[in-house]
């Protein structure tokens, strides 16, 4: 399993990242590293809870992840779109935002999904996808 | 005649949510339904009963169709959901007939709402049908 990341991924995750947000959301990166340890093959992950949707090679899942510096578990975490392709098992990092907080956000809705999977498949395209280091 | 359409229609509300999985099916409830509405002005007194009755097929189906979340299936259904769409115009064109409104006044009334209030619902599923067509269509893609 190789993980990539679109340029729209790595824009959420600048986001979060700030500075200013490291008491809020600091831990992002390691809840992202650790759950990719825990669920260490393409398998894992494509089965992981839950899916938003999917076509005969491609299924998009919507992973909640903890932020322990909000103390809410996962209802009150992050929220992690992957796309998992099925013909060569990479995993693409699509969009991560959180669900509480001054970024935090309710919900995905399609057209936002849309917009997300576009840009994954333009920067794959371009030869723009980044190789995600855990 | 119109007993011929009530047995159709009761036929319809029989099959419910499950039989309009399955868009033929549905492409043949509309050639009833466009039976029902050429012989709507046929015989008046049985106007209202067959308008329930519509209704609660059309409600059936809204219901059906709003709280599916199989995505594949509401676009295979697409075809389906535009043709009621467009009935659903005609019968409020029916109840926006002044000629029809001095025979039913408040039926007509609580209808043309009631049907207003099914397309606006149509026409929100065929927003959500058109977007999760897009994007797996762009799935498709990648």
């Amino acid at each position: 399993m190789q993980i990539f990341c679109s340029t729209e991924f790595a824009k959420s995750l600048n986001l979060l990242t700030k500075q200013k947000f490291s008491t809020t959301y600091g831990t992002v990166k390691a809840e992202i590293s650790a759950f990719f340890k825990q669920y260490d093959t393409f398998d894992k992950v494509l089965n992981k809870s839950y899916m938003l949707r999917e076509n005969k090679f491609i299924r998009i899942n919507k992973v909640r992840l903890e932020n322990p510096l909000q103390n809410s578990g996962k209802f009150g975490g992050y929220r992690l779109i992957i796309l998992c392709d099925k013909r060569n098992d990479d995993v693409g990092l699509i969009y991560v935002y959180p669900k509480t907080g001054p970024h935090g956000k309710d919900s995905t809705t399609t057209e936002f999904l849309i917009k997300i999977v576009k840009k994954y498949s333009e920067d794959k395209k371009a030869g723009k996808l980044i190789k995600y280091e855990l | 005649m119109t007993s011929a359409i009530e047995n159709n229609f009761n036929a319809i509300q029989k099959k419910t949510s499950h039989a309009l999985v399955e868009q033929k099916v549905i492409l043949s409830e509309q050639e009833m339904i466009d039976g029902f509405l050429d012989k709507l002005t046929e015989t008046k007194k049985d106007h209202i009963k067959l308008i329930k009755e519509y209704r609660n097929l059309i409600d059936t189906t809204v219901d059906y169709l709003s709280e599916s979340r199989n995505v594949n299936e509401l676009i295979s259904l697409s075809v389906a959901i535009e043709s009621l769409i467009d009935i659903t115009k005609r019968l409020i064109n029916i109840f926006d007939d002044t000629r029809f409104n001095d025979f039913y006044l408040n039926e007509v009334k609580e209808y043309g709402m009631l049907m207003n209030d099914i397309l606006e619902i149509l026409v929100d599923v065929q927003g959500r049908v058109s977007n999760d067509k897009k994007l797996m269509d762009l799935l498709d893609s990648i």
